[in-house]
């Protein structure tokens, strides 16, 4: 259960190159959106405390977090194209979209949690968290970046759209940061086995045994189906 | 800012050495020998009003002060007796005895108050201001000159000019009293004398007191501070507007801010457009505004209409407000929102704290939800290698 385990396990794809090309283009653009976005609201104490050389970084400040915005946006885009014109993309979509039986996952696994019943809930592909993140990410996407593109042009349109946009902005912003740090972090990073870090966004790759824990559905439709194309043994 | 601490230990130096050690005496001429007793940095005494009144004078700031080459007597006029009694306050706009080079009268400020009490800021006809003058500002509360501070040269206050540049002028000029002199005139009026930092705290030492503001029937400024400009200015980008550079920008005056519904203002919806383009200046700030974007107000509207907010829910009260028992507005900002504020200006503010409160309300149960759910996460997570372990 160790992050990268030494072993002649059977491994299995659970994320393809456009998968994590997408993943390691979301994840650093995330950081410096959050980054240079949340430097103006830093108090004004906390930079006295950082030192000098602060016009210069104000200036780059500006000019990183548009560059990052464009890479984000253009990302979106490349998202958009693969989950509808590519073949995995659409399997991806298809097993990514929500269905009843994830509200009965939930509700399965609150009783897991609780004690209340001894069976953790078969997940499919996809469970309802991996869906949950996954769909309010895109929604928070296309708010922060439809406010985003007001306050770049802000001089453009009465000053109440600036006055909405830049609250929409900040809060999306703060609420975004926080789900990833509390949902995605802990479930990738400090959930107990998978410290430091879940090897998956790297090699694409899951270990048989974590795919039975976590996805047994799915495993069972690949035992099933040997020509199943998004995972295959490797 | 830290000057009572400055103050109580300029106090003890005092105490402790300044008595025995004037300063050594400055270069420029004392004809009225002022300094033989006012270069002791002990001289002072506690006034009728119980207020600590200092008179000692730092010669070296004095000398190279913009009034360096005054005589003591120029504006402390009727000092004809020792002890000195009964001395009238200085007045700014008395005549010195300098001579304005461009015409040949004695010089003074005369001017320049005249045009600065016209202004919002001066003793204008404002009912609200005949009876609280205390609150307006005077010459010296935004000029504090060094001199008025002379304990501050013992923290090192004083930023004065850079060797380097003195020592060019220094070049031709032998003088250097003189030289500093004719630099700070230029330099004061075409360069920004105060960092946007300063001038912030300058402004919105008043402008944020809320009480004060009220009595005014004024907003406090405290959501300056929420601005793009301030985040700017905070990380000391130079072309980020502090206070004056909107409120007196390239073709106003300083002395002359105006009330916002004066047509002479820089914030009068005619000129705002101007205002935040800043076409006059070093550089454009928003050169393609649209005047719907000018007019917007830049302050956060929020208080006022809060405010406002407090007199509709006096409605229960009406009956009461009819008889003349209770005045329908809470205070003087209320009465005058009422009237400024338009019906679409309200709605405005109600849809943002609408929007505001959605934010909260999701991210705080949202993520209390997300904390919960991945606590039961981990607690079954550990159970289950646990179990594994041992089965």
């Amino acid at each position: 259960m160790s992050a990268f385990p030494e072993s002649d396990e059977k491994k299995y794809i659970r994320m393809n190159g456009h998968e994590r090309l997408q993943h390691h283009l979301t994840w650093t653009t995330f950081v410096l959106l959050a980054v240079t976005g949340f430097m103006v609201e830093f108090p004004e104490s906390w930079l006295v405390f950082l030192g000098s050389y602060k016009e210069p970084v104000f200036f780059w400040r500006g000019l990183i977090h548009r560059i990052a915005a464009v890479v984000m946006i253009a990302n979106l885009f490349y998202q958009g194209w693969y989950i509808t014109c590519t073949r995995s993309g659409r399997s991806y979509l298809i097993a990514m979209l929500p269905r009843l039986q994830d509200l009965w996952d939930f509700l399965q696994n609150m009783r897991y949690y609780l004690r209340l019943s001894p069976e953790k809930p078969a997940f499919d592909r996809f469970n309802y968290k991996e869906k949950m993140e996954y769909w309010t990410a895109w929604i928070g996407n296309v708010i922060i970046t439809a406010t985003g593109f007001i306050l770049w042009i802000e001089h453009l349109f009465p000053k109440f759209f600036f006055d909405v946009s830049i609250l929409v902005h900040t809060m999306e912003a703060i609420l975004a940061s926080c789900a990833i740090m509390v949902w995605h972090f802990y479930e990738v990073h400090l959930k107990p086995g998978k410290f430091p870090m879940s090897g998956i966004f790297l090699d694409g790759l899951i270990p048989e045994h974590e795919l039975i824990d976590e996805h047994p559905r799915e495993y069972e439709r690949i035992k099933k189906d040997e020509t199943a194309t998004h995972l295959i043994e490797a | 800012m830290n000057k009572p601490l400055l103050f109580s230990k300029g106090i003890l130096l005092m105490f402790s050495l300044g008595m025995l050690l004037p300063n050594p005496p400055a270069e420029a001429a004392d004809i009225e020998n002022c300094a033989l007793c006012h270069k002791y940095p002990g001289l002072g005494r506690i006034d009728q009003n119980q207020k600590k009144r200092i008179f000692y004078v730092n010669e070296d700031s004095y000398t190279h002060s913009v009034h360096g080459r005054l005589r003591c007597s120029d504006c402390h006029k009727e000092v004809d007796k020792f002890p000195h009694h009964d001395v009238p306050k200085v007045d700014c706009a008395s005549q010195c005895h300098i001579t304005e080079p461009s015409g040949d009268r004695k010089f003074s400020h005369a001017a320049i108050i005249e045009k600065f009490n016209k202004s919002v800021h001066g003793a204008c006809d404002e009912p609200s201001h005949e009876s609280l003058q205390g609150d307006l500002p005077t010459c010296t509360y935004c000029h504090e000159n060094r001199i008025l501070r002379p304990i501050s040269v013992l923290a090192k206050e004083s930023p004065g000019i850079a060797r380097e540049i003195i020592n060019r002028c220094l070049g031709c000029h032998e003088d250097e009293q003189w030289a500093r002199t004719y630099y700070s005139h230029l330099t004061h009026r075409i360069l920004p004398r105060r960092s946007s930092k300063t001038m912030v705290r300058l402004c919105t030492s008043c402008h944020e007191d809320q009480e004060r503001m009220e009595r005014h029937g004024l907003e406090a400024t405290g959501t300056y501070r929420d601005t793009f400009h301030w985040q700017a200015i905070k990380y000391g980008n130079l072309n980020a507007p502090n206070c004056i550079d909107c409120h007196a920008p390239v073709g106003y005056f300083s002395h002359e801010i105006m009330p916002k519904d004066n047509p002479d203002s820089s914030v009068h919806e005619n000129n705002i457009l101007q205002t935040c383009s800043n076409q006059f200046g070093l550089q454009q700030c928003h050169p393609g505004a649209t005047p719907a974007f000018a007019r917007g107000p830049i302050h956060p509207s929020g208080v006022k209409a809060r405010l406002f907010d407090a007199r509709l829910a006096t409605f229960d009260k009406k009956e009461q407000i009819k008889r003349g028992e209770l005045s329908p507005f809470k205070s003087l900002i209320a009465e005058k929102a009422q009237k400024e504020m338009t019906t679409g200006e309200y709605y405005q503010y109600i849809f943002l704290l609408i929007i505001k409160y959605f934010y909260r309300i999701l991210i705080g149960s949202l993520i209390s939800f997300m904390i919960f759910h991945q606590f039961l996460d981990f607690l079954a997570t550990r159970r289950e290698l646990k179990r594994r372990k041992h089965p």
